[in-house]
């Protein structure tokens, strides 16, 4: 036996090496899903050829996927994390109030000089993204400092957060002057400006997370927290970093979606909070931390929002149309955790044999 | 190390570790010998006491602190503490040291981590066939070679080694003592917790009985053998 070394020399590069793929493990429901979307979109396509896959139909989905997109993602990195943020949706809505209110307090006189006008645009989004940031920042202390299970934590900051609101708001709905609307309602040639904003965010966070320390870390804390702290990761400065980022994340929301409806009420989007995990889990983001990728989140969030939509045109005479689309997301998301509790233990079953 | 103290734990250990050697540490469970060790690498700091790295005084609060005075530690239990299971071969060699394999601008150089993977696969002679499966596929003695590959790629000055064998199988067994055996042949300072006799006899220059959270007894491997170890041993639960 040959004498190991504190410091190898490097390997012969002629010689052939073990390859490492990537950090991140590919995954298969990725593609799984892929064709789950393809089919929905071919059924829906099929059954309302006039209405469904017209050029006006695409463009509303895309506009309304891309702020509960963007929300499942701050979820996303949290649950990657093995916690969970659960007021995303309340920081949403209290960076639209900020915002819309900076914008009101600036522009409301009709003779506002342009120049004023974009001075407050500007203002309003970095205030909105500060109040994301300062939300953030309570959950990641609360989680990592304080040491509170993420959903405890997190279910009393989004009653904190709406609670704020309603005391600035007094429940009534706060409105941004029509100064955001071409963000929310523009296009960037036929592509909605919020979709863009989707994408955007989907790939800046991919490569955070594939080519980052932290987004190593981040993964290696999801899946082992007691190795990682061992191996010499912060974990702390790993979560709190992690929930900063899923604050900013849904303020980014939030402003679309003051951009879009140019209202910002503290109840707005109830149902978000909700929607936004079913879109985690349905895209590989496994809840117990460590494992799932941001391919599989966009992919859930275009999948479920064909459905919807889908399903709203097929059943449009149908009154209990809304009724059945929750339905049907119920039975979409659990039939695809059952497959991919199938597969999962099926390629255990063919690992235990191959040894 | 002088006087260093954790209340309820351990108290006034003194002892010196040289570079090159190897220092056993044994005792019953509870004893404190796993405290001390985490101790030292920053886990659970000492309450008093001080520890001086080549004659200055080291301040060790934390793993990050432990990990800047080059002290690497191999965990207990592998399985939770030492390895992330489910993920692959080449990700558990470099979690430590990934900050040192990044580019000029601060992001991961994947060319670079899958160098200094293969160096360390083929350098502990790792059996796998490729560093992208999980961790989990591999046998005991593999996977405590990937836990020492992620500290020795840290280049450190210290290893402290708790429990380096356990559940390994006995070919295995006598492999990874002869790598602890070369690696302080390079230099580094080696620390071996074990209540396996056998194994300090066949590593350590030398080595402490603890009891009750104190240094019992220092011995050199030379004055003793296995039977008069394991009698000693034996007497320290009553």
């Amino acid at each position: 036996m040959t004498t190991v070394q504190p410091h190898p020399t490097p390997t012969d590069s002629s010689a052939p090496r073990p390859r490492l793929d990537s950090l991140i493990p590919r995954d298969s429901s990725i593609l799984r899903l892929l064709v789950i979307t393809v089919v929905i979109f071919i059924a829906f396509t099929l059954a309302r050829p006039d209405t469904f896959p017209t050029m006006n139909n695409l463009e509303a989905m895309a506009r309304q996927m891309s702020e509960i997109g963007i929300l499942a993602i701050a979820v996303a990195l949290t649950m990657l994390s093995g916690g969970i943020d659960l007021s995303i949706n309340a920081t949403a809505n209290l960076t639209a109030i900020t915002a819309a209110t900076v914008l009101t307090a600036m522009t409301a006189a009709p003779d506002t000089a342009p120049g004023t006008i974009t001075l407050a645009i500007v203002l309003a989004i970095a205030a909105g993204v500060g109040v994301g940031f300062l939300c953030g920042l309570a959950n990641g202390f609360l989680v990592a400092y304080a040491k509170i299970p993420p959903i405890l934590a997190t279910l009393g900051t989004m009653t904190l957060f709406t609670g704020i609101g309603t005391v600035l708001t007094k429940g009534a709905a706060v409105f941004g002057q029509a100064r955001l609307s071409e963000l929310g309602n523009g296009g960037i040639g036929p592509l909605p400006i919020p979709l863009f904003i989707f994408l955007v965010a989907a790939v800046i966070i991919s490569f955070i997370l594939s080519r980052t320390k932290y987004g190593f870390d981040l993964y290696m804390m999801g899946t082992n927290p007691h190795a990682s702290r061992f191996s010499g990761i912060n974990n702390r400065s790993v979560l709190l970093r992690t929930y900063i980022l899923s604050g900013i994340l849904s303020a980014v929301a939030g402003i679309i979606i003051l951009g879009r409806i140019d209202a910002a009420r503290i109840d707005f989007g109830e149902s978000y909070v909700l929607l936004a995990i079913m879109i985690c889990v349905l895209g590989g983001i496994d809840p117990s931390g460590g494992f799932g990728r941001m391919t599989g989140v966009v992919l859930a969030v275009v999948a479920l929002q064909l459905l919807s939509t889908g399903l709203n045109q097929v059943l449009f005479e149908d009154s209990g149309a809304n009724f059945f689309r929750q339905f049907a997301w119920g039975v979409t998301l659990l039939l695809v955790l059952m497959l991919n509790y199938f597969s999962q233990r099926q390629r255990l079953k063919r690992a235990s044999t191959e040894k | 190390m002088k006087n260093l103290t954790l209340p309820g734990a351990f108290e006034d250990i003194n002892f010196s570790l040289h570079s090159g050697e190897i220092l056993g540490i044994t005792g019953l469970l509870g004893s404190g010998r796993t405290e001390l060790a985490k101790a030292l690498f920053g886990e659970t700091p000492a309450r008093s006491g001080t520890i001086e790295i080549k004659g200055q005084p080291a301040r060790i609060r934390s793993i990050q602190d432990a990990i800047r005075n080059r002290i690497g530690y191999v965990p207990e239990d592998r399985l939770t503490e030492g390895l992330f299971l489910q993920r692959s071969i080449g990700s558990n060699i470099v979690t430590s040291t990934l900050k040192s394999l990044l580019n000029s601008m601060g992001f991961i150089d994947t060319a670079q981590v899958n160098n200094r993977i293969a160096d360390w696969v083929n350098n502990l002679h790792i059996k796998t066939q490729n560093v992208s499966l999980p961790v989990r596929s591999l046998s005991g003695g593999n996977q405590q070679r990937v836990v020492l590959s992620k500290w020795l790629a840290a280049n450190p000055e210290i290893l402290i080694l708790n429990g380096p064998t356990v559940g390994v199988d006995v070919g295995s067994k006598d492999e990874l003592h002869q790598i602890i055996k070369d690696l302080a042949q390079h230099g580094i300072g080696i620390i071996v917790i074990s209540d396996d006799i056998p194994e300090l006899m066949a590593t350590c220059n030398r080595i402490m009985l603890m009891r009750r959270g104190r240094i019992d007894e220092h011995l050199t491997t030379r004055q003793t053998d296995e039977q008069a170890l394991s009698t000693k041993l034996r007497q320290l639960a009553v």
